[in-house]
This record gives structure tokens, C-alpha cells and sequence, in this order.
């Protein structure tokens, strides 16, 4: 089905990826993966959720991406005594002329890093998420659309630290993907060190500091919005065929039936791996989507929907396992 | 020269006594001298016999005064005394001077100039010590004896007044010997002086005899116990005046009707004062005592203005008598606050309207329409709006005193609409289930407002069910006079709640209320047009056995009239009510859920078991006996102690189910004695308690690790050692032993027999790539490229170079010719396909 496809377009819009990518591969080292998930968010308006320990890149990474497409960007740092007042803004009072004005919180952006997203309560998560998925927020009785487009890339750390609160099933089905982080190789991180000794020194005001890869960002962007909106329609026109589709469904399925899950996907999953695979061909400089999308995909779709049943997990199972072993009797 | 000796004297006098000048020229821009000096200039000797007689008296009255700026007060009363011998009106109006002049010398509120200069309060004073105000009382006293020996008594008498109040400290209630001493025995005081006393001893017994701060200002170090003493004895004090005076006028009716007032402030004091803290019962036994006496002193003042009446000229003719016994009964005090919490009393009331028709002849009617008059201009007065809670009451009351008066018609139009509206309004209580309840049982009393449907748009009765800040502060800017009634509640929900309170509380123990919420939705009731809405959920048990019925419990309705806000009071009849003993029966309960958790964790370390019992009901969670059976359980494990955790709580009032009933919660925790079963060679099933209650859902729970699990049966099963499953694995105990050695023992034996009998082989065959990966059963695009996706990832699979890349171009290719826009590989291409790689599986 389909969908109109159109390989020019397509064309436009993997050129359009490479160009990023290659700009954020001067300033990141690896995470290819991670780039290829930031912009499959991007071209599907889907929400990505990362998941890593501190010092991999997430930051530097989303904040070289929205430089590259000049989109404007904000980051916020949950802590745990963050109001949602924070997040979406609230009303103040003019001290000049006592009315009371709004006053707009960082989610009024096109790329917003939300930097341990599970640090901060539940209520202020709540907010954040609300406002992602409403895409509006109301404030002083009026409510106010978010600006397009408008992503979200969350961060957390993994959940066995403490002092986090971990989000529920229900507010992470929100998020398109999750995916989580590795460690860099040992090439790769040889190459991060190399690149800091190479780097010297930013001199101002008649001081000294070391600089850093967030120095090496270039502001000028390769991209336009417009590029973006050219790459979305692309998207939007790759061809999914009825197999997939059939297949896709039954991926869903079988998490929930499989009696190792407690639960298992909702229809969101399906919709989820759908566009977030007419992305990936788009990347990849095709105009329909194959089984190799759903396989790569699966884990970041699939695994943040489902849990694992008490009795699976005594025995030894992991969610990403009982999914490994889906996707093999899948066809 | 002594004409000019005067002029000097007078304009000294007029600038430092502050009196308007009786004549002489100014003498504009020329200090004044020094008053010592003009008295040694003063005219005398010879000098003084050689004056003109008309100019002796002129020069007499102008020494006099010029001893007063001079302050030498002994020798002007003398100078003043022996004027009078001569002229008797001069010599009233020097002591006059003298007073005011002394008065103001003895002020001790710092001048003007000085506050300015020294950046002090308006109200900046000397603190006159006791020694000082015992000499001033002392030299007022001698001047004032001195005068009336001489007959030159001030005929204003405020001035008299007045200088005794200067010369009284603040912070000190007049004391009886000294008014005597300075004005003279009670009973002879003119009358006059008398009101202007006694209204300024109520006065300052209003405002500064009771405040702590006056004290504190005046370095009088006395606490608020000992100011609420003074002022308890102010009170008294005062009240005997009036008595003592009035004793010998029984036709006073002024002075009784002060007292009247006086012991109404009183009573209000007794309530209200946060000067000492009394208990409320004391509080309230004083109050009532005064307002019981002040309500005679009212019904005494009436009957003698009533037996002096016919005597009155028509300028004389007056209500206040009607008026301060209408203002006391609804708590209007003297100095305009309001004591809220007064109800209506309609006796008191009936007696005014008596007191005015026993008037003769038309002097009733013309009282009547008067007090008619009076009572509607202040219902109606928008520059002064009457508080919104008084409004009601004052309608009402009016009507009770005047009734037909053809001054009351316009009130009594608004009377019958508020009644009106009240007439579609019962405030109602009910007891949740039986009347009869257990002495010490708790019960739920239904608090509801029985309505018409149009009644029921009308009054949004959801808004007594939440505290509307904006409504609060609408409110708080509303108010006229200030209200004497405690801490202000904080909106309309918690003033319901304190009614609720007050009426209830001095019959029940109130464990909790529980409002419906603001969007309550009415409830059809079996009389047609008429709806019920319920308010909230009183749980609640009777102080004793004596208790047989719910009081009424009032409820404050908002309504608009034309006047603006108004409340209207509206009160529930009595409910009847049993109070019995011996086991009371349970109290309905409906949809009882009970999840009862047996905790085994602690059970292999010391046999310690417990049993949480956490139960939910619409209607009242029974008691644990009527709730649960234990003797199951008992019967494997003994019951050491039974803890409530939670007692009975509401959570919710449910008013939108078949019913209105509270949803409840409670839990207790059963502590059990496991070590029977510790004991015991086998596993034991344990058994949970049996459920009681009928219509009971039930759901059985235990522990594995920190994690509460479901359990399928009513039953765990525990052993000494291990767990059985669906329960959690307990560690065997740490003195056995046994198992080791016999499982050393057997890994022993068999090791040796696998030496022995070993066979040379590697074990089981792993299995083969071609075994494992087969042709899909549906071949479709899909399948086919999931299956070469396994076989170049197996580890199974040895592919070389060149075949792995031929398997991606194959790969590549099903996707593209399957998942392209156009189909280009057939089933029968793919299946090809798959067979191809199959075959080259080992």
C-alpha cells in the first residue's frame, strides 16, 4: 500500500540525512545508530527516548543536529524538585503594570532535550508528556500549540541508579523508539581521545579554557526546515507492502501472547515500527521498506512496550530475548 | 497700666490655656511674658485698693487666670472661690477655665510638636504611674470640693469628666473611691454627670480596659489574666453605679437601659475574649448568665419608659428602650460588632412587641410604626449594608416585633419570598441504615438537602461543598461591621463543616466527615417534583446510651435578593435515633472486597507469620469478627495479637450509585504464631480465614521476595525448610546438616561410577544446520528473507566470504523485488530460492 513514492524525492531527503549525518560526524564520534535514530524521529515526528550512562555524547549529539537544521533547541536538566511549571511555563505578574503575563517554558521549541527525564517527579514527567503528546500546552487559561516541529529526545539512566523514578509503561508507549546506548568501541574511543588532544585552547577575556567538542559545532546549518518538510512528505510517500504490514501485526501479536510478557504491545507499537521503517528506507535511499527495517527496528519499537512475566524472569529471560526469539518464528 | 496688666494676662491665658479670648486687643508678633513675671507686676497693695470697683472684679478674674498659666492651681481655686463670693456666673466659668486648663496640663499625651520632632505614634504618652495618678485624683478631688463648697461646681460637667479621665493612667479602670471621692456618692450625682460617666467608663471597658498593648505601654506589667480581671471588674464596678443611682429613680429607664447595654457588651466580652482562656462550657455558662440578666434590665427599662410615657413631650418620645433590646437579642453590640452566633429568639422578641402594645393608647401603634421605620432603614441602608449572615435574621425578627405595621409591609414581601425559598428546601439527616445502633458502634449519618428540581438549579448546592477562595474573599470584602465570632472559617465548606460540629458533637463523637464532591448530582425521590442531594457523610458514634436522637443541624443557604446577598438559616428536624446494648448488629455493607496477605518471609528465621487484612465495602467494613472466620487458620497457627492498621476510614461518598454510601476502608494485621508448623515432619497447607460477610470478594495473597503475588487457592503450603511453589523459597534452617552429607555422598558414588563406566564419546551430537533451519511453511517475501537473514547469522551456518556476500545480494534482492512497489519474484521464485541455500547446509 501506498502511498505515492517518489525516488527523487526520496533522493532529496537521503542526501538531505547524509548531510547531517556528516556534519555530526565531525563533531560525534560513532553513534551512527544513535544519529540514524535522532533523525528517524525527526522525519516521523515521533518522540525517541535514549537510554545510557552519562558521557556518551546525547547532548553534544541532538544539539549538533538541531544546529545542522537550524531548528531552534533547548535542553533541560531534570532534577527532582523540578515543578511542571518548569517545563511548560506559567503566568507571572508584571511588577510594572500588575497584570499577569504568560510566560513560556522551554517545551516551546522545535528539538527539546529532556536530560533524565526519570529524575524528575512523576507529576512534572507527567507534564512533559502531555505536552508531547497533545502537542499544546494551556497556560493562564489559553492554550497555546506547540511550534512545528516539535521532538522530543529524553534521556534517562538506567533504572538501577537510585534517586530516579522510572516512568511508566503507559507514558514510555509514548515514545517511538528507545534505544539504548553502548559504550563506544575501542577504535572509537581511541579516535574521541585524539580528537581532544587536537583541540586546544579557547582564549577570552583574557582567560583560558580547554575546549571541547560542543566548541567544535558549526553553526552553520546544512539544512533548512524546508529540507525537513521535503524529507517528511518523502517519508510519507514510501511504499509498504501488504506483507509487511501482515508482518508487522503479527510481530505485534505475538508479544501479546507469548506467556513470558505480563503484557504486550498496543496498536501504537505497529504504527510505530511502520513509519519509523518508511524512515529508515528513506535513509537508506529506498522508496519502499523491507523485513531488514523490522528487524533493526524491532528492539527499539518493541522492548520499552512489553515486560516481562515474574515466572520468564526467574527463568532467566530477558524482554530482549523473548523478542529474539519472536522475530525468528516470525516468517 | 492695670488695664494693660489684663490685656497681657488675657492673651497669655488664650495662648497657653487654648481658650477663645472674651475680648482685649491681640498683640500680633510679640512673644508673650513669662507668666511669674506678670504676677510680680501684678497690681497689688495700694495699688490694687486704689482700682475702680468695676475694675477690681475685672482685675480679680485676670489675676485668676494668671495664676493658672502660672500653675499655681492652690492659689487659683482660692482666687476663683473668692471671685465668686462677687459674681457667682464668673466664678462657674473660671473653674470651668481652671478645669480644662488643669486637664490639659495633666495630659499625658505628648503635644504634637513633640511627637513631629521626635518621629514618636499618635498616640505617644507618659505613662502615669500609680503615684502620680493618686496625686493627681488627689488634687482633683480637693479643687472639686473646694468648688462645690463655694457652689462654683463647672456646670458642664464634661469637663470635670473629661479632666478625671486625663488624670487617670490608661491602662486602669476607674476605681470606686476615686469617683467618689472626686464626683461625690453615686446615688447624688446629678444626672448629667452620671450618664457622662458611666457612658465613658463603657466606653473605655469597650475598647482600652481590655487590651493588653494599653498595658504594655503604660509599664503596667500586668498579663492578659490580670487585664481580663480589671476588666470583669470594670464591668461590675460600672453595673453597681447604675444600680446605686438608679436604686432611688425607679422610673430611670435610661439608666436602666444602660445597664441593660452594658451587661449585653458584657456578655459578649464573656464569649468572645482571647484575653484568658476558659473553657468553653465556662465560657458559655458566663455569657448566658449576663445576656439572662441583660434581657430583665431590658424588660425593666421598657416598663419604666412605658410608666413615664404619658408624662413625655412629643420630643421626648423615643424607642431607644425597643431598639437596644431588638439590637441586644440579635447581637448587635453597642459598638457596632455582631455577634453572629446568636440564634433568633423569638421569646425575646414577643416580649419587646408586648413591652411596645402595653404602651396607652396610641402611643403603641406610634412606637411601633417608629421602631417599623427604623428597623427598614437599616435593612435598607446601602451605605452601610448589613452583613449578609445577619440579614435573615434581622428580616425576620423585625416581622416577629412589628408584624402588621404598615412599615413592615415592604419587609414582609422580601420575608415571604426568602421563606418561600425556604419552603422548597429541607435540610434532612438520616442514619445510614437501622436507627438502632451499638453503644459503641459507629454509624454513618447522612447529611442531604431535600429540594424541588427548580430549587435545585437554583442553589447550587455544590458550592457548600468546597471552600471557593474567590467566594471567601467576595465575601471577607462584604462585611460591614466586624464580626465577633472567633476565627473566620475559611469558606463555605468549612462553615458547614463547623456546623455540622457544633450540632452534633455535643451528642456524638465524630470520627470523620466526608463531603460529597462539588458537582454532586441530585437524586430522584419517591415525591414527585422533589429531589434529594447529598451533602456529606457523618461517621460517628453516640457519647453514650443516653443519646436518642440526631439534633437538628443547621445549614446556612446564599441566596440573592434584592438587597444583595443574604443568608438563610435552615435547619433539619430531629431524627430519632436507638441507642442499644449488647452486640450490635452489623451496618450495611455492600460489595465487601477483602485481600488478605500472608507474609511467610520472616517464618524460617524465628516462625513468626503474619496476616494483613485489608478489606473495602460500600456501606461500613464490619467489624474482623463479622468479616472473617480465623478458626482455620487458627488452627494451624495461633493467633498471638490482632492490630487495627487502619481504622475505619471513608474515602469517598458515593452519590451517584443505586444508593448514596460511603466507600470504606480498613485493615488490621493478625499476628501468628508459626512455630507448630516449624515443628512439624511435613509440609502443612496452611489455610487463610473463611469469609463471613456475604457478597464478598476475596483475593489471597503472599510474598515471594518484596513482590506480592496473586494466589490461585485459598492456602499456602509451609514447611520447615523450603516453600513450596507459588510461595517463595525460605533457605533451610541453619542447623541441618543432613542434606550436605547425604548429597556429598551421592556425588561421591556417582563421580566414582562415571569413572568406572564411562564411555569414550563426547556426548550428545549438537545438532546440524540442516536439521535445524527447514523451508517456511507460508513462503512469502518476508519469511524468506527471515530465513537468510538466520542462516548468515547462525553460528550453525559456515558460510564463506563470497557466500555470505552472495547471500546479501540475494537478500537485497527479495526485498526489493517483494517489498518494492512492484512485485517481481513469484512464491515459486522464492521458494527456489530458499531451497538453494538450503541445500547448502550441512
Amino acid at each position: 500500500m501506498s502511498n505515492h513514492p517518489n525516488p527523487a524525492a526520496v533522493q532529496a531527503a537521503h542526501q538531505f540525512v547524509a548531510d547531517v549525518r556528516t556534519r555530526v560526524g565531525k563533531v560525534v564520534v560513532g553513534q551512527d545508530v544513535v544519529v540514524e535514530r535522532v533523525m528517524i524521529a525527526l522525519l516521523t515526528g515521533g518522540h525517541l527516548l535514549l537510554q545510557g550512562m552519562p558521557g556518551l555524547a546525547k547532548t553534544l549529539l541532538v544539539n549538533t543536529v538541531a544546529k545542522a537544521i537550524a531548528l531552534d533547541f533547548r535542553r533541560i536538566q531534570f532534577t527532582v524538585d523540578m515543578l511542571p511549571s518548569d517545563i511548560v511555563g506559567s503566568e507571572v505578574v508584571d511588577q510594572k503594570t500588575g497584570d499577569f503575563r504568560i510566560h513560556r517554558g522551554p517545551v516551546f521549541t522545535n528539538l527539546l532535550l529532556a536530560d533524565e527525564i526519570n529524575r524528575a517527579a512523576p507529576k512534572v514527567q507527567g507534564a512533559m508528556l502531555e505536552a508531547m503528546q497533545e502537542r499544546k500546552v494551556t497556560l493562564g487559561g489559553q492554550t497555546m500549540r506547540l511550534p512545528t516541529p516539535f521532538l522530543v529526545i529524553a534521556t534517562q539512566n538506567p533504572v538501577e541508579q537510585s534517586g530516579t523514578f522510572e516512568l511508566p509503561e503507559a507514558q514510555l508507549d509514548r515514545f517511538m523508539l528507545l534505544h539504548r546506548l553502548g559504550y563506544p568501541g575501542r577504535d572509537e574511543e581511541q579516535d574521541i581521545l585524539q580528537r581532544q588532544l587536537g583541540m586546544g585552547l579557547r582564549k577570552e577575556e583574557g582567560g583560558a579554557v580547554p575546549k571541547t567538542a560542543f566548541d567544535m559545532i558549526d553553526d552553520s546549518p546544512v539544512g533548512t526546515k524546508g529540507d525537513l518538510v521535503a524529507a517528511m512528505e518523502a517519508v510519507q510517500g514510501v511504499h509498504v507492502s501488504e506483507v509487511f504490514l501482515r508482518h508487522s501485526v503479527e510481530l505485534v501479536r505475538r508479544t501479546r501472547e507469548s506467556k513470558d510478557l505480563d503484557f504486550g504491545c498496543s496498536p501504537r507499537a505497529g504504527l510505530a515500527l511502520v513509519n519509523a521503517a518508511r524512515a529508515r528506507a528513506v535513509i537508506r535511499s529506498r522508496d519502499y521498506v523491507t523485513p531488514e527495517d523490522l528487524f533493526d527496528l524491532a528492539e527499539d519499537v518493541v522492548l520499552h512496550r512489553v515486560r516481562v512475566s515474574y515466572e520468564a524472569a526467574a527463568a532467566g529471560q530477558t524482554s530482549a530475548k523473548v523478542l529474539e526469539s519472536i522475530l525468528a518464528g516470525l516468517g | 497700666m492695670a488695664e494693660s496688666w489684663m490685656t497681657e494676662v488675657e492673651n497669655s491665658f488664650s495662648r497657653q490655656a487654648g481658650v477663645p479670648r472674651r475680648g482685649g486687643n491681640s498683640r500680633n508678633g510679640s512673644s508673650e511674658i513669662d507668666p511669674e513675671e506678670m504676677l510680680l507686676l501684678a497690681p497689688a497693695g495700694k495699688w490694687h485698693a486704689a482700682l475702680p470697683s468695676d475694675l477690681r472684679d475685672r482685675f480679680d478674674a485676670s489675676l485668676a487666670r494668671a495664676i493658672i498659666v502660672s500653675a499655681n492651681f492652690e492659689l487659683a481655686a482660692d482666687r476663683i472661690v473668692e471671685l465668686a463670693r462677687r459674681h457667682p456666673a464668673a466664678g462657674v466659668a473660671l473653674a470651668e477655665d481652671f478645669l480644662l486648663a488643669w486637664g490639659q496640663a495633666h495630659n499625658p499625651q505628648l503635644p504634637q510638636e513633640l511627637r513631629t520632632r521626635y518621629g514618636l505614634p499618635e498616640d505617644a504618652r507618659i505613662p502615669i504611674t500609680p503615684v502620680m495618678m493618686e496625686r493627681n485624683i488627689d488634687s482633683l478631688a480637693r479643687m472639686m470640693e473646694v468648688f462645690r463648697k463655694a457652689g462654683v461646681a463647672p456646670r458642664d460637667e464634661s469637663k470635670v469628666v473629661n479632666a478625671f479621665d486625663l488624670a487617670y493612667s490608661n491602662a486602669e479602670a476607674y476605681r470606686d473611691s476615686h469617683i467618689a471621692r472626686v464626683f461625690g456618692p453615686t446615688a447624688k450625682m446629678d444626672e448629667p454627670l452620671f450618664f457622662l460617666l458611666a457612658q465613658k467608663m463603657h466606653s473605655n471597658l469597650g475598647d482600652r480596659w481590655r487590651r493588653t498593648d494599653i498595658q504594655r505601654g503604660a509599664l503596667t506589667r500586668r498579663n492578659e489574666a490580670q487585664t481580663y480581671a480589671m476588666a470583669e471588674a470594670g464591668y461590675a464596678s460600672l453595673l453597681k453605679m447604675i444600680d446605686e443611682w438608679q436604686a432611688g429613680r425607679p422610673d430611670a429607664y435610661k439608666a436602666i437601659l444602660l445597664g441593660a447595654v452594658v451587661l449585653s457588651d458584657w456578655a459578649d466580652f464573656e464569649s468572645f475574649q482571647d484575653l484568658t482562656p476558659l473553657e468553653p462550657a465556662k465560657r458559655l455558662v458566663a455569657s448566658k448568665e449576663k445576656t439572662l440578666q441583660s434581657q430583665d434590665y431590658f424588660q425593666r427599662s421598657a416598663e419604666a419608659y412605658g410608666r413615664q410615657v404619658v408624662r413625655l413631650q412629643a420630643n421626648e418620645l423615643t424607642i431607644d428602650p425597643y431598639l437596644s433590646w431588638f439590637n441586644s437579642v440579635l447581637g448587635i453590640g453597642s459598638t457596632g460588632q455582631v455577634n453572629l452566633a446568636k440564634p433568633m429568639n423569638r421569646a425575646a422578641l414577643g416580649r419587646i412587641r408586648a413591652a411596645i402594645l402595653a404602651l396607652p393608647g396610641k402611643l403603641a401603634p406610634t412606637h411601633m410604626s417608629q421602631l417599623a421605620k427604623t428597623l427598614n432603614a437599616r435593612l435598607n441602608d446601602t451605605n452601610n449594608p448589613m452583613h449578609e449572615d445577619l440579614k435573615y435574621r434581622y428580616l425576620a425578627s423585625t416581622l416577629v416585633v412589628t408584624k402588621d405595621d404598615p412599615f413592615s409591609l415592604g419587609l414582609k414581601k422580601r420575608s415571604d419570598y426568602l421563606d418561600e425559598l425556604l419552603g422548597e428546601i429541607r435540610v434532612q439527616t438520616r442514619v445510614d441504615g437501622p436507627n438502632t445502633v451499638g453503644v459503641n458502634q459507629e454509624f454513618g449519618i447522612i447529611v442531604s438537602v431535600l429540594h424541588t428540581e427548580a430549587m435545585g438549579r437554583v442553589a447550587r448546592f455544590g458550592q457548600y461543598l468546597s471552600n471557593d477562595a474567590i467566594a471567601v474573599a467576595a465575601k471577607t470584602k462584604r462585611r460591614g461591621p466586624q464580626v465577633a465570632k472567633g476565627p473566620d472559617p475559611q469558606g463555605p465548606r468549612d462553615e458547614f463543616e463547623q456546623k455540622l460540629t457544633e450540632g452534633l458533637s455535643p451528642f456524638f463523637d465524630i470520627r470523620s466527615i466526608t463531603f460529597a464532591a462539588p458537582d454532586v448530582k441530585p437524586r430522584p425521590t419517591a415525591r414527585p417534583g422533589w429531589e434529594e442531594t447529598p451533602l456529606a457523610y457523618v461517621l460517628v458514634r453516640a457519647k453514650d446510651a443516653s443519646v436518642d436522637k440526631i439534633p437538628p443541624v443547621q445549614m446556612e443557604l446564599r441566596f440573592i435578593d434584592l438587597s444583595g446577598p443574604v443568608t438563610i438559616p435552615a435547619t433539619s428536624a430531629e431524627t430519632l435515633l436507638k441507642v442499644a446494648s449488647g452486640k450490635p448488629t452489623p451496618r450495611p455493607a455492600d460489595k465487601v472486597e477483602v485481600t488478605q496477605t500472608l507474609d511467610t518471609r520472616q517464618f524460617a528465621i524465628n516462625g513468626s507469620l503474619s496476616l494483613e487484612v485489608a478489606a473495602s465495602a460500600s456501606g461500613l467494613v464490619p467489624e474482623l469478627d463479622d468479616l472473617l472466620d480465623l478458626a482455620p487458620l487458627a488452627a494451624f497457627a495461633k493467633v498471638r495479637q490482632v492490630t487495627p492498621i487502619d481504622p475505619l476510614m471513608v474515602r469517598e461518598l458515593n452519590t451517584w450509585g443505586e444508593k448514596v454510601a460511603p466507600r470504606t476502608e480498613r485493615r488490621w494485621s493478625i499476628t501468628l504464631d508459626g512455630d507448630a508448623i516449624r515443628a512439624s515432619d511435613k509440609a502443612t497447607d496452611v489455610p487463610f480465614p473463611t469469609v463471613k460477610a456475604a457478597n464478598t470478594t476475596t483475593v489471597w495473597r503472599t510474598y515471594q521476595d518484596i513482590d506480592p503475588v496473586v494466589l490461585s487457592k485459598a492456602s499456602v503450603l509451609l514447611d520447615r525448610v523450603k516453600v513450596a511453589q507459588g510461595a517463595g523459597y525460605v533457605p533451610p534452617a541453619a542447623d541441618d546438616y543432613s542434606a550436605y552429607l547425604y548429597g556429598g555422598l551421592a556425588a561421591v558414588v556417582a563421580f566414582v561410577a562415571w569413572l568406572v563406566f564411562r564411555k569414550r564419546d563426547t556426548g550428545p551430537r549438537p545438532p546440524r544446520a540442516r536439521e535445524v533451519f527447514k523451508l517456511p511453511a507460508t513462503i512469502d517475501g518476508f519469511a524468506i528473507v527471515a530465513l537468510l537473514r538466520k542462516l548468515g547469522t547462525s553460528p550453525l551456518v559456515k558460510f564463506n566470504a563470497a557466500q555470505k556476500a552472495e547471500l546479501q545480494q540475494d537478500i537485497d534482492r527479495v526485498q526489493t523485488g517483494c517489498f518494492g512497489g512492484t512485485a517481481t519474484l513469484s512464491p515459486a521464485d522464492l521458494k527456489a530460492l530458499a531451497e538453494k541455500w538450503l541445500r547448502q547446509l550441512r
